[in-house]
């Protein structure tokens, strides 16, 4: 009984662990700064990267902020960060 | 004998109170035209999907036949009447959210294929840049050669085009017709890839700041020498 609930105790945090993703959480109050700001900047290092450690290490975080606007605030703060980082990407 | 017609009849029971069941469940309850319409148009209004839309039509095309069954063609017409604004309006939302879905994929698709193509870029061996420079130059002359061939073919489809009107559309010339169609949109395939090569080992020295592509400059010339021309024929005819 005893190892059931402990087996189940760690099931769910293993859950729990894997949803929340990298951890980057995105306040409503702070979206549209990161959709306007934060997504040029991110993808500013994608562009600017001097060699492929640098950039894999900057594409991971936009994309792990792209997941987070996806998942936390979607909307038209989610399709301004998406345009943004766009317009910077082509500028290579 | 006896036990077995009543499994048989338990069965048969069985079966006539499922179906009973099922009518039910695809049957609505009847109050007035007007009443029914308005909880149609409320469920129409806070449509935001496909499917949403689709069960809320199916929904009030279940009410206008039960009120042609039980009440008659007036009162069908009347509901039908008061509630397909409300529908046609929800139609144009689910249009515009289909819209909205499309551009958030075309706008995903082209962040998730622009690093793409800068992963495939800094994979890319740039040891060689003579090389690369020569296979570059090689694929601009393929280029060439395959733009003159779509030239000439299009030349070809248009006088076959002619010969094709007075023969009155036959099929086997409708048929040639279309296999060349074939062609050009074969070397403009090509065109295309070999474009997409050139760009991809064009980036990957450019994300490691350097250029292969300089050599492109020249091309800009002839433009720049016929402008001249131009001008005094412009002056010559003022």
């Amino acid at each position: 009984m005893k190892r059931g609930l402990m087996f189940f105790a760690l099931a769910v945090a293993c859950v729990g662990c894997s949803d929340r993703g990298p951890g980057i959480e995105i306040k409503e109050e702070e979206a549209i700064d990161v959709a306007m700001y934060k997504s040029a900047e991110l993808a500013q290092a994608v562009v600017e990267a001097e060699n492929i450690e640098e950039f894999r290490a900057a594409r991971a975080e936009l994309e792990a902020y792209e997941a987070a606007m996806r998942k936390q605030i979607g909307g038209e703060e989610y399709e301004l960060f998406m345009e943004t980082a766009n317009q910077v990407l082509a500028n290579i | 004998m006896k036990r077995k017609i009543l499994t048989v009849l338990a069965y048969t029971l069985l079966v006539v109170v499922v179906l009973l069941l099922s009518q039910c469940e695809s049957r609505v309850t009847l109050t007035t035209p007007k009443k029914d319409a308005k909880h149609i148009i409320a469920m129409a209004e806070a449509i935001e999907s496909e499917d949403e839309l689709k069960n809320v039509e199916k929904l009030a095309r279940k009410y206008e036949i039960t009120y042609r069954q039980m009440m008659g063609g007036a009162a069908a017409r009347e509901f039908k009447r008061l509630t397909e604004d409300a529908l046609r309006e929800a139609s144009a939302v689910c249009d515009d959210i289909h819209a909205h879905e499309a551009h958030i994929a075309q706008i995903q698709g082209d962040f998730t294929g622009k690093l793409n193509e800068l992963d495939e870029a800094w994979l890319r061996d740039t040891t060689n840049i003579e090389q690369d420079k020569e296979y570059i130059s090689k694929n601009e002359q393929r280029i060439k050669k395959a733009q003159l061939k779509i030239a000439q073919l299009q030349k070809e489809i248009m006088a076959y085009t002619d010969k094709l009107i007075e023969a009155g559309y036959p099929a086997d010339m409708l048929e040639k017709m279309s296999e060349m169609e074939a062609d050009v949109k074969k070397y403009e395939d090509i065109i295309k890839h070999i474009e997409k090569d050139n760009y991809t080992i064009a980036l990957a020295y450019k994300v490691r700041g350097q250029a292969i592509v300089e050599e492109k400059i020249p091309e800009v010339e002839p433009v720049a020498e016929e402008e001249p021309t131009e001008e005094p024929a412009e002056q010559t005819a003022e």
